[in-house]
């Protein structure tokens, strides 16, 4: 009956229905690279503040370093726990597992291939000119000097080396930092990559939507429906944190080596705007993500309002 | 046999002392005087009187500084108490404070923070050892000032199995490491710092005159008697055979010492001797030897501190 309901549908879609359909993709459309723009701009301007004040107060660094984090995984995971069953009706249909346990097991490659990235990554940290023994030494005494309480000031490389009690050079201590930031850059290569899979998501999620509407091509839709199946909730907290994290740990190293430059504050201020760019992207990414992906839904309820029933569209 | 004068190497300034020294210049320079310093910048009388005559004003206690002025910690450091009153009066600090010596301080103050027992072993009275023992502030544990064997037997430790000790960074290598012996010996469980908190300063100084004691037969060293490195370097060259002899400068060298046929003499200077008085001291006991100086070969220090960046950006 569904069946021939929508081979036989065509023929009840009206001219003026379509023109509404068609006006309903491009509005959801219009919302959605609007709250994506607004959101670009927001976090844009957020971010230079920040790297304005990271330069210019002593607190700034801190404010990187717990504002993204916190403000990003709330959005993200309030998004995800609010509208998250919403876009999986089905799928664990008869599954009674808590909901945290169903999305951790839908997720578990992408943790598998995460955690081994982040290994790999972690090997080569390791791997500089130095031990892995005075590695692990040198970041321990570096965490001691910091929670020790006693106010520390490094007027060069030489001054931390003595502060650590550390037997090694400036250089060793340079390539150590080097080793770091590779590291670094390696984790947000992997957060790029797994950004990029879910930046796409939601457009899947809005042509699916749209097009599911007008052109009533189940098979695609059935095909998105798969892929936001996979990209479900746990990569949502994953990203805020993980994601967030990472960017600020990227965020608060430029922040500090920049503000350690003799270089005039204009310069820095906007260098370390510059630098923080990608990092930018990947926290104005988290709300996009969260925006874009709750405006699809509203769009859908809304387009599906009155008569996404009778319109043939397939419930999965 | 031909008799030298033989310059040890390294001798004279540390990285510590000559950042310190150069923080008082700058801020001379940049403010103008009066400077006040907490305590001799460093343990030098010529270096002391001359930037005295600068403008610098040395003081041991923080009242003697008046409201908005420039004040400037010694190498040394200071104890905990002295930072927080110097904040609580706005006053304006530059930190001369050797990184080897805070590196100190973080552990005492790590080591507070947990309530763990710490033996210090240093001399009485030496700013450097109040400065350390002022970082330490809980009442749940404690700090111990320990000289000498007959100090560290009198300890009376509440809990072994949480004891710790660290050192001056200026001390004899050999009596702080049997000192150090006592105390495992009387407590098993204590625990040091991860590295020695004697400084390379003092570390390749003492290397340096005992590797060339057995040549000499007198040792000069050009320091202040305030100046525990020096002091240590006299005791040294004393201990391994030597006469020796703490100079404040070329004036103090008396000709009676070289009187008979001396054999060579070894010249070496405490961390905070400048060059100069090294130098007028070689030429008055060439004067009056009539021995050839000589460069010993030695470990080359590179080690560099820089000024606070905040004196470096006024220049
Ligand atoms: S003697 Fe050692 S601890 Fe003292 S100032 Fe020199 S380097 Fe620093």
């Amino acid at each position: 009956m569904n069946k021939l309901s929508l081979t036989g549908s065509v023929n009840r879609v009206t001219v003026e229905q379509s023109f509404k359909w068609i006006s309903m993709a491009c509005l959801t459309m219009v919302r959605h690279s609007r709250a994506a723009l607004v959101s670009i701009l927001l976090y844009g301007i957020f971010n230079s503040l920040l790297s304005i004040l990271a330069l210019l107060t002593p607190f700034g660094n801190l404010l990187y370093i717990f504002f993204f984090p916190v403000v990003g995984s709330i959005i993200v995971n309030l998004h995800a726990a609010v509208s998250g069953d919403r876009l999986e009706p089905g799928f664990y249909h008869g599954f009674r597992a808590p909901h945290f346990v169903r999305l951790l097991i839908s997720n578990l490659w992408l943790f598998v291939a995460f955690l081994l990235v982040v290994a790999a990554a972690a090997m080569y940290w390791m791997n500089s000119s130095l031990s892995l023994e005075q590695n692990v030494e040198v970041y321990k005494r570096f965490m001691e000097l910091m929670s020790s309480g006693r106010p520390v000031q490094f007027n060069g490389l030489n001054d931390l080396i003595a502060m650590l009690g550390v037997n090694i050079s400036t250089w060793e201590l340079v390539d150590l930092f080097r080793h770091l930031m590779a590291f670094i850059c390696v984790l947000m290569l992997v957060f790029t990559i797994v950004s990029l899979y879910f930046m796409l998501v939601p457009f899947f999620v809005v042509l699916t939507y749209t097009e599911v509407k007008l052109m009533r091509l189940n098979m695609y839709f059935l095909s998105f429906r798969a892929l936001i199946k996979i990209a479900n909730f746990l990569p949502y907290l994953l990203y805020g944190s993980v994601v967030g994290l990472g960017s600020l740990m990227y965020m608060g190293c430029v922040g500090m080596l920049l503000g350690g430059l003799p270089l005039p504050l204009p310069f820095k201020v906007v260098a370390t705007c510059l630098l923080n760019a990608p990092a930018s992207v990947f926290l104005i990414h988290s709300l996009y993500f969260a925006f874009i992906d709750l405006f699809c839904d509203t769009a859908y309820k809304q387009s599906c309002r009155n008569e996404s029933h009778d319109m043939g569209v397939m419930k999965i | 046999m031909d008799n030298k004068i033989y310059l040890v190497n390294p001798r004279g300034f540390c990285a510590g002392v000559s950042r310190a020294i150069s923080i008082v210049d700058t801020a001379l320079e940049r403010f103008g005087a009066p400077v006040y310093v907490r305590h001799e910048v460093v343990h030098n009388r010529y270096v002391v009187d001359s930037l005295r005559r600068k403008g610098a004003v040395f003081i041991e206690d923080l009242a003697e500084v008046p409201d908005g002025a420039i004040l400037i910690f010694s190498a040394h450091g200071v104890p905990m108490s002295v930072e927080a009153e110097a904040k609580n009066r706005n006053l304006t600090v530059f930190d001369a404070t050797c990184p080897l010596v805070s590196k100190v301080h973080v552990e005492v103050r790590a080591l507070s923070k947990r309530g763990a027992e710490v033996i210090m072993i240093g001399h009485r009275f030496h700013p450097e050892v109040e400065a350390t023992l002022g970082q330490y502030d809980n009442p749940d544990g404690g700090i111990y000032l320990v000289e000498n064997a007959q100090d560290a037997d009198r300890l009376q430790i509440r809990d072994p199995n949480n004891l710790y000790y660290v050192t001056q960074t200026t001390l004899s290598i050999t009596e702080s490491k049997t000192l150090v012996e006592h105390l495992r010996s009387l407590y098993p469980q204590i625990r040091g710092p991860r590295k020695n908190d004697i400084c390379y300063a003092t570390q390749n100084r003492q290397d340096a005159v005992r590797s060339l004691a057995h040549k000499v037969d007198l040792f000069i060293v050009v320091g202040s008697t305030s100046s525990s490195n020096s002091n240590r370097l006299r005791e040294l060259a004393e201990s391994c055979g030597c006469r020796a002899y703490l100079v404040d400068d070329e004036s103090q060298l008396d000709e009676a010492w070289f009187a008979g046929g001396i054999g060579s003499i070894g010249v070496t200077a405490g961390a905070s001797a400048p060059d100069i008085l090294i130098e007028r001291v070689v030429e008055r006991l060439k004067a009056v030897t009539g021995y050839r100086p000589e460069e010993m070969p030695g470990i080359e220090e590179k080690r560099n501190f820089e000024i606070p960046k905040d004196l470096q950006r006024s220049l």
